[in-house]
């Protein structure tokens, strides 16, 4: 006489399966926005650059013998600087710079005022 | 048996996944949140140096302490508070930039650059009379002398040694000493009349305590004392002033940095060193062994009264690095003596209405009315004997006093806390 083995099988509920579905979801909802964060901080390499640049271009700007306005193209991006006397005092100027990519999108902007001899 | 617990698992591996998320999210907000306030640093850096600018393009004189604050760009993003003061022969200013919450201070001693005059060696006014020089003396640089010009002379048989009367140009000078300002002036006269009168509240009631290290960008710390002052093992640094009404006595055994001394009579013993300013109306003595460095002053104006004398002595080997200025009135027929000591060393400007024997050696300019040279019981006027004076042999950022008018900008000195 044979035997018949019976095994019981576990299944996971309906309810079990929607919750673990859900579950997955919101996860990779939060794992695609930090994933896309992150990726984003690639172009913090390029803004850090451009400032990097922007740092050297007022130190030249400082040892110049004229200050005039100008615009550059430096590398991947687009320099411009403004010029002009500071509440009407012709030894203070006040120079703004502005950084743009080579999309002509602004970057970033400084100001200052500087003492011109 | 084969357990389906999907949920279970799936809740093990979402918590690790979670957890996972959750540094990257803190990494993400630590990294924006550092980015940020380099951000800020760096704009309330450049603001500061806006400031510092608008201070040192500002030649008006002023003898009371000043506070403007200032919307750099008018956009109420940026804003500056300026307070300065007149320290002494200098200047000090503190620069706060402030942005929301955040705050970034600089305080700074500053003065003037060099005037017209401070381009020679010497600037000796016009009283008729030649200047002299007998012995081995090195004059460098311009001249400013009367119309009498210069020339070699002889004293005791003994004559001119040198190479070159002048190793420069010689310029007419005028028959005053070159102007100064008068609201500076005033200013350090009313310290002078703090000795005797002081404010109540600048009444001292307190030993000066062994050790004090006073901010700039604090108020000053104004102690004022009836009698002799005897600093002696003690360490003063900053924003104080002390007054005496009678004497100041300075010992080796103490520190003093870019304190302010006001007396009618100060004494700073053999071998002390330090960076102090002194005021006085009577007398200065500096003994032997001393240092004064850079920016020290000496700053003596007589009381109109001819009876009084009125001296500065810097003995041997002593050095000074700064200014000496010496006023008497034009109605005082008595006027200011200063003596420097052979050994002596002087770097900067010393600028002597009245009388100067003139021994030691000085690297800078030297403006004076009358040169005086002491051999034996005799003296003689307007005599140069082995010294030497080199206007180029003063330091390149040696920064003048803004007492003196004709300067065009204002340098930074020293910072200081």
């Amino acid at each position: 006489m044979g035997k018949i083995m019976i095994t019981s099988v576990k299944a996971a509920t309906l309810v079990e399966t929607i919750v673990a579905l859900v579950i997955i979801l919101v996860l990779f909802g939060i794992a695609t926005t930090v994933i896309i964060q992150t990726t984003e901080k690639g172009s913090s390499v390029k803004i850090l650059k451009a400032k990097a640049i922007l740092d050297d271009y007022v130190s030249v700007t400082h040892n110049q013998d004229e200050l005039f306005d100008q615009e550059v193209p430096l590398d991947d991006f687009f320099l411009k600087r403004q010029v002009s006397d500071y509440k009407e005092n012709i030894r203070l100027k006040r120079i703004c710079y502005y950084i743009y990519d080579s999309n002509k999108k602004l970057i970033e902007t400084r100001n200052e005022i500087f003492l011109f001899e | 048996m084969i357990k389906a617990n999907s949920l279970i698992i799936t809740i093990i591996i979402s918590l690790v996944i979670g957890l996972i998320c959750t540094c990257l999210i803190l990494l993400a907000w630590f990294n924006r949140s550092a980015e940020i306030v380099h951000k800020i640093n760096r704009q309330l850096g450049v603001n500061l140096s806006s400031g510092i600018n608008i201070v040192l393009q500002d030649t008006a004189a002023f003898s009371t302490a000043q506070t403007d604050s200032i919307d750099l760009f008018d956009t109420g993003n940026d804003s500056i508070i300026i307070t300065k003061e007149c320290w002494g022969l200098f200047n000090i200013a503190s620069v706060v930039a402030k942005k929301a919450t955040w705050a970034r201070e600089k305080n700074f001693l500053y003065g003037g650059s060099l005037p017209s005059f401070m381009d020679a060696c010497i600037y000796m006014a016009d009283h008729k009379r030649p200047l002299s020089l007998v012995g081995s003396v090195i004059l460098q640089g311009n001249a400013y002398l009367s119309k009498a010009g210069i020339k070699p002379s002889y004293i005791d048989q003994r004559g001119f040694s040198g190479s070159r009367l002048l190793q420069g140009d010689i310029k007419p000078s005028n028959d005053e000493l070159p102007p100064f300002c008068t609201v500076r002036f005033d200013y350090l006269q009313q310290l002078l009349n703090k000795c005797t009168h002081p404010a109540v509240e600048d009444r001292a009631f307190f030993e000066i305590p062994d050790s004090l290290d006073r901010s700039f960008g604090d108020s000053a710390a104004f102690i004022s004392y009836n009698g002799l002052v005897d600093l002696s093992g003690i360490t003063l640094s900053g924003h104080i002033t002390i007054l005496s009404d009678t004497c100041i006595e300075v010992d080796a055994s103490s520190n003093l940095n870019n304190v302010l001394l006001v007396a009618p009579i100060i004494r700073i013993k053999s071998g002390f060193s330090g960076c102090l300013q002194l005021i006085a109306s009577r007398s200065i003595q500096i003994e032997k062994d001393c240092t004064l460095s850079y920016p020290s002053s000496l700053v003596l104006i007589k009381e109109l009264s001819p009876l009084n004398p009125c001296t500065i002595n810097i003995d041997s080997a002593s050095k000074l690095c700064g200014i000496i200025f010496t006023y008497a009135f034009p109605d005082d027929v008595a006027k200011t003596m200063v003596t420097l000591k052979k050994g002596a060393y002087i770097e900067g400007l010393v600028y002597v209405s009245g009388f100067l024997e003139m021994n030691a050696t000085v690297h800078g300019t030297v403006a004076t009315d009358y040169f005086l040279y002491r051999s034996n019981a005799m003296m003689y006027e307007n005599y140069l004997a082995d010294v030497e004076i080199s206007r180029i042999k003063l330091f390149p950022f040696f920064v003048n006093s803004p007492l003196f008018t004709g300067f065009t900008v204002n340098r930074i000195i020293q910072w200081v806390k």
